[in-house]
């Protein structure tokens, strides 16, 4: 039985090996994008868990909601939370801080020095916490004695060129050229891409050189370092389970902040949740996702694998009808009902099989390049992970039995003489089951299209609304702005501009908050950021009212003069920008009740440049000071780019703080921040692609056999006087009809998502009409090309053989 | 009205060739009844084929309504089929999704008649074969010899000066091939040329003048009922 299977499923296939190779190659493209996309699912869903008992691990969040604002959401804790909680509940097993840093280490005098990316400072029982897996030594207890460090397997790659040797260190160069010697007490594992901690060398917070020693120190608690507080609960606790004690805390600051109108608040946020929670805004932190997107894209995949087994389904049903007359001549031959079940079931699942082999070659090759396109660590390792068999298994069932129900239960029950009797003719699966296949599979591609278009629509308005948009390239370094760096700087050839200024202003990091009272007396904190002359016009933020300030003038500083937003003229209580000018501004650079105000007089107004086409923009105070540390950009032109990129270097080997140069495009930093929603149109635009080849090649495989199927009307149409181009424009008409109005299904839907989707963004781009015709041209272009080139092949077939076709 | 002069057919696979037809040459006069004889095998069919413009022969000269359309163009062809030709086949050729009325009209849908016309012609051609109730029926639901009247009325709707049957009553019962051959006589007694080819003695006896093929050559014409 099995040979004969094997042999007939061998036959079938090179009948028509055109035919076989579309729709097996369509369904295993879309398996392997169901594969993918399902490994992506997974992976979102996956986050933390590589960590024990990350179930009851939780990371205290604060929330702060300003008269008129929407409630914005911080990572950031007070340095006194820990202690403060410790003592509160009892639900907590251990707790610790880390404080988020990126200082110059190097390995030893001699070696090169580097930026620290994933440098925290933490309290000794952070491994506690959170227990990640040790490579050498012993991370419980690595951080109990100041000035020691436990590194990651990649950085201690980096720095020693492969495991530290026995009492190795890492010296930390600060600013002013002062070098801290950190001891390696362990080396932990590095951590996969699926967490949202950033860590590659932990260092004791015990030490004299831990700012969270100093923080701990200071007689004033400190509300805004970069410090994070975990809490590891006790076996069965729950975030509820904390919140009385961390309530307990916050009620003093709620008090003092209720003074200005504010509302803080706080909660502990279970690790596993802060993937899809709200965004982070730590230093370090990543951007948040949208668990709806991740559960779209999964729905997309499995879109594809039914769109692409719909088609296949229907084809190999079609394709069935055409073996009536085999199915007489077995049954004539003895064989029985069961035995060409058996025989049907055994060729569709032998046939699904291959595809699915080829579907899962697919993913092995594919892999990496999505891995690297989409900044992802997916694994397809069937030997580590067998588990994963099961669902494709199942997917094998289900697509195997469907396509082979019709011939193994309707075919196989004709009886004989009917089938020898008649040929096939009346066999042939009916014509709306091609057309649906059609309508779904071009809907499905025409509303992916329009998603994909949209989302690169939208992350390409939100780059072009960013700060410098449309400028030259500008390049940023963060560094002390009181040298004369950035004075060398601009005189260097290639330069068009630079300046340095806060990094706040460039939304390089969160603004520091000042206390300001409009003209009701009504209190409000808006952002304040220091900037030089330079920056309003390297950043394109010409003045809307009076001007910007102005390099010659010095007296800007002397004279406590100001620059706003247009947010911040709306909420100070001016009627435009206009009356703004020249008028007084009460403002106090203390958060308090009742802080003394400083006079300021606003000499500008300038448009918002809000950090995120996600936040309204708040009010945003400029002052004239170059601040001791920020950001130097420098604008020049995309030909002079590696040049001042040289210069620049060879000017910070003589005048720039004492790490390494790490010059980073501002453009690119845009693109950083928008990485998941890149990351999302990328999926969603790779996802088209799959489903434009499979809707094409469902096309392909119908127009081929319906042409073959309609070979004798199309030689009786030729008999009866039809030109070839007569008979090609009927049939690509009746092709194009389902097309169009699967165009009309998939734009509807795609609009209506997508109109969705954007209401999320406080500054969207828009969906045209022009979009949408364009989608479906495209669309109705690409069913004429696949489609035309069978139908134009039967339309000029020779008109005898067509007649004699059965 | 139709002449063919020393045509010749060849069929070749890797390994075989066979003379299909051997110089072959006859005429066929208007409104004229020709029947084609022959053996199984013999050629009629291609004969038949190349006659209707369906097929083209490796050598020789066909001559339709005083055009030499040797080398015409397949545009040319198609011309000149849509304008002049109607058929008839055994296995009737009728498109099994459209309706008789439908397939019917095929035979004027590609000249360019207007709707209105060809609705009064379609009716007026299922009246003349006897199938006006069944103008909305799918050609499944008919019998072979209803089928085949239908294929009749689709060759003789559109007026054309020739008409070729192949074996129209080959697949039909003795009374149903009497009703079809009286069908065609009509269209000769209208002016319409017919060439038929057949297996019936008794059939081909009832056309004007008899050709037997035999290997694909011409081995004898018989002028009938003069």
């Amino acid at each position: 039985m099995l040979r004969s299977i094997l042999s007939s499923t061998r036959g079938q296939l090179a009948r028509g090996r055109l035919y076989a190779v579309v729709t097996l190659a369509g369904l295993a493209l879309a398996l392997a994008a169901a594969i993918v996309t399902g490994l992506f699912v997974r992976q979102q869903h996956a986050y933390e868990n590589f960590i024990p008992g990350y179930e009851r691990i939780f990371r205290m969040t604060g929330t702060v909601a300003q008269p008129g604002q929407p409630e914005r959401v911080s990572a950031v804790t007070p340095s006194i939370l820990a202690r403060a909680l410790a003592a509160r509940s009892d639900r907590i097993e251990t707790i610790a801080r880390i404080y988020q840093d990126n200082p110059v280490v190097r390995a030893r005098a001699d070696a090169p020095p580097i930026r620290a990316q994933g440098f925290v400072w933490a309290d000794p029982a952070i491994f506690e916490v959170l227990p990640l897996a040790s490579v050498s030594g012993q991370l419980a207890g690595a951080l109990a004695q100041p000035d020691t460090v436990a590194v990651s397997q990649s950085s201690a790659r980096r720095l020693f060129g492969g495991a530290p040797p026995r009492g190795a260190a890492i010296e930390i160069v600060g600013a002013d050229g002062a070098v801290r010697r950190l001891r390696v007490t362990a080396v932990f594992a590095d951590l996969p891409a699926r967490t949202h901690l950033d860590l590659q060398f932990v260092a004791s917070g015990l030490g004299a050189a831990s700012p969270l020693a100093r923080a701990d120190a200071s007689p004033v608690p400190t509300i805004n370092l970069p410090i994070l507080t975990y809490v590891r609960g006790k076996p069965g606790t729950r975030a509820a389970d904390l919140q009385p004690a961390l309530d307990d805390v916050i009620r003093p600051f709620q008090a003092m902040a209720a003074a200005s109108g504010t509302k803080v608040g706080g909660y502990a946020l279970p690790i596993a949740d802060i993937h899809f929670g709200p965004p982070d805004d730590s230093p370090h932190g990543k951007p948040s996702v949208d668990p709806a997107v991740v559960m779209a894209i999964g729905a997309v995949g499995a879109l594809i694998l039914l769109m692409a087994s719909t088609s296949y389904v229907a084809l190999m049903t079609a394709r069935a009808g055409r073996r009536g007359v085999e199915v007489a001549v077995r049954k004539a031959c003895g064989a029985g009902q069961g035995q060409l079940i058996a025989q049907f079931l055994g060729e569709s699942l032998l046939v699904t099989l291959v595809a699915l082999i080829l579907g899962m070659a697919i993913v092995e090759l594919v892999l990496p390049a999505v891995n690297g396109l989409l900044g992802l660590s997916l694994a397809f390792d069937l030997t580590r992970e067998p588990g994963l068999l099961l669902p494709l298994l199942a997917v094998w069932l289900v697509i195997g039995v469907a396509s082979g129900l019709y011939p193994a239960f309707i075919l196989s029950s004709l009886r004989p003489m009917a089938a020898l009797g008649g040929g096939a003719t009346g066999l042939s699966a009916p014509a709306w089951i091609g057309r649906t296949m059609v309508i779904v599979q071009f809907a499905t591609l025409t509303g992916l299209l329009v998603a994909a278009i949209t989302v690169y629509r939208q992350t390409d308005f939100a780059i072009d609304r960013a700060l410098g948009a449309g400028r030259g390239p500008v390049l940023t370094v963060a560094t002390q702005c009181r040298s004369g760096l950035a004075q060398a700087v601009r005189e260097l050839p290639g330069v068009r501009r630079a300046s340095c200024s806060a990094a706040g202003a460039f939304n390089l990091a969160p603004h520091g908050a000042v206390t300001a009272i409009n003209r009701e007396g009504q209190r409000f904190t808006p952002g304040f950021v220091e900037v030089d002359p330079y920056f309003f016009a390297l950043a394109g933020l010409d003045p809307l009212a009076g001007r910007t300030f102005a390099p010659s003038r010095d007296s800007d500083v002397r004279r406590g003069e100001v620059i706003i937003n247009q947010t911040a003229a709306r909420h100070f209580g001016f009627a435009s920008p206009q009356a703004a000018i020249g008028q007084p501004l009460g403002i106090s650079l203390q958060v308090g009740p009742n802080p003394p105000t400083t006079p300021y007089t606003v000499i500008g107004v300038v448009r918002d440049a809000s950090a995120s086409v996600l936040e309204p923009a708040g009010e945003l105070i400029y002052s004239a000071a170059r601040p001791e540390w920020g950001v130097l950009a420098v604008e020049t032109s995309p030909a002079a780019l590696s040049d001042v990129r040289a210069r620049l270097g060879w000017l910070w080997e003589a005048m720039g703080d004492s790490g390494p140069l790490e010059a980073r495009l501002l453009s690119q930093i845009e693109a950083d921040r928008y990485r998941t929603t890149i990351v999302q149109g990328r999926v969603i635009a790779a996802c088209a692609l799959v489903a434009l080849v499979i809707a094409a090649m469902g096309l392909f495989a119908l127009s081929a056999f319906s042409a073959d199927r309609r070979r004798k009307e199309i030689g009786i149409r030729r008999a009866m006087g039809a030109s070839p181009g007569e008979i090609v424009r009927l049939l690509l008409w009746q092709f194009l009809l389902p097309v169009l109005v699967a165009c009309a299904v998939g734009l509807g839907a795609g609009y209506a998502v997508m109109r969705h989707w954007l209401e999320q963004f406080v500054a969207r781009t828009d969906l045209p009409v022009w979009l949408l015709a364009g989608v479906a041209g495209a669309t109705v272009l690409v069913a004429i090309l696949v489609s035309s080139a069978q139908i134009r092949a039967a339309a000029r077939g020779h008109i005898v053989d067509a007649l004699r076709y059965e | 009205m139709l002449r063919v002069e020393t045509i010749s057919k060849n069929y070749e696979t890797s390994e075989v060739r066979t003379h299909a037809l051997s110089d072959v040459s006859l005429t066929v006069g208007e409104g004229e009844f020709v029947a084609i004889m022959g053996p199984s095998g013999c050629g009629k069919s291609t004969l038949l084929n190349i006659l209707g413009l369906l097929d083209r022969p490796d050598g020789g000269r066909i001559e339709l309504l005083g055009e030499d359309v040797s080398r015409a163009s397949e545009h040319e062809l198609t011309r000149l089929r849509r304008a002049a030709i109607g058929f008839v086949f055994q296995s009737f050729n009728l498109v099994d999704e459209l309706t008789v009325a439908q397939n019917v009209e095929l035979g004027l849908l590609y000249r360019g008649t207007s709707a209105r016309e060809r609705r009064e012609r379609v009716a007026l051609a299922l009246d003349r074969v006897g199938m006006p109730h069944r103008a909305r029926h799918l050609p499944k639901q008919l019998s072979g010899g209803q089928q085949q009247r239908v294929a009749v009325a689709r060759a003789i709707v559109s007026d054309p000066r020739l008409i070729l049957a192949d074996e129209p009553t080959g697949n039909l019962d003795t009374a149903n091939g009497e009703a079809v051959m009286d069908l065609l006589q009509q269209a000769v007694g209208q002016g319409t040329s017919v060439v038929m080819v057949t297996h019936s003695l008794s059939q081909a006896d009832r056309a004007d003048r008899k050709i037997q093929l035999l290997d694909g050559r011409v081995v004898s014409q018989t002028q009938l009922g003069a």
